[in-house]
């Protein structure tokens, strides 16, 4: 049984923490254009909620599997769900909630690495190897050529090939 | 065959494709099954053989091409399908 005036300062601790929370430690590199000043109004019945986040740096990375039109309309949904929620939209504004691409993240590999770039005759593979070697990844210009013993090493030693058009 | 394959090596200009060709045989047991001039300087040299022979050929035949003159393209078909024997002039049969 809690009496009216417990009830306030219940209420009132909890609308502390929560605007605390929300107007926390701001990013230094995301900077966002207008920061947001909006305090929402706390739901009217939160006085039981002992479970309120503390104010320190919770770091979310959602992990979205993005393979088709379906998966990009589902995930934009789920985007717009999420900034339905003021504490989800900080997060994001804030950079606390990230998001991570799961699965068939080939490309990202081969942009970490330096690129050997051949523009013209046979790609063997000896080049290949050497590559493989030397970590790089191939960008083959218009007129390079590869050799089907090349593409084969290619693949086992997994080195990425790209072919300009 | 089964394990019998076809490779082709185009290149412009005949002196690359005589070298590449050279090279082929050279390199691994294959036997040079076709010569095409398509025209505008494009020759092309079909080998046959093993399909280890053929892409190792290749290889080397390329390497030359390009060392030689301008390489167009490399190709390998293992086990290539019989219908393109009564088509093309490929025997790789």
């Amino acid at each position: 049984m809690t009496s009216p005036p417990d009830l306030r300062t219940l209420i009132a601790e909890v609308v502390r923490e929560v605007v605390a929370d929300l107007a926390g430690p701001a990013p230094a590199a995301a900077a966002p254009p207008a920061p947001v000043t909006a305090t929402p109004a706390p739901p009217a019945g939160v006085a039981g909620a002992e479970h309120v986040t503390p104010p320190q740096l919770r770091e979310r990375v959602e992990a979205v599997r993005i393979a088709d039109d379906a998966d990009l309309d589902r995930f934009a949904r789920q985007l717009l769900a999420l900034f339905e929620n003021p504490k989800n939209r900080q997060d994001l504004r804030a950079g606390r909630l990230r998001f991570r691409l799961e699965g068939g993240t080939t490309s990202a590999v081969p942009q970490t690495r330096p690129v050997q770039r051949i523009d013209s005759g046979a790609v063997t593979e000896r080049q290949v190897k050497a590559a493989a070697e030397a970590g790089r990844r191939l960008v083959l210009g218009r007129r390079a050529v590869l050799t089907p013993l090349a593409r084969e090493r290619a693949r086992a030693l997994g080195v990425p090939i790209e072919k300009e058009r | 065959m089964s394990s019998t394959a076809i490779g082709m090596i185009e290149t412009k200009g005949f002196v690359a494709a005589l070298a590449a060709a050279d090279a082929m045989v050279k390199a691994a047991n294959v036997t040079i099954t076709d010569r095409q001039e398509v025209g505008d300087g494009l020759v092309a040299v079909v080998i046959s053989g093993e399909v280890g022979a053929v892409k190792a050929a290749t290889e080397a035949g390329a390497e030359t091409a390009s060392q030689v003159g301008e390489l167009v393209s490399v190709h390998v078909i293992p086990r290539p399908h019989a219908e393109i024997g009564n088509h093309f002039d490929v025997s790789a049969k």
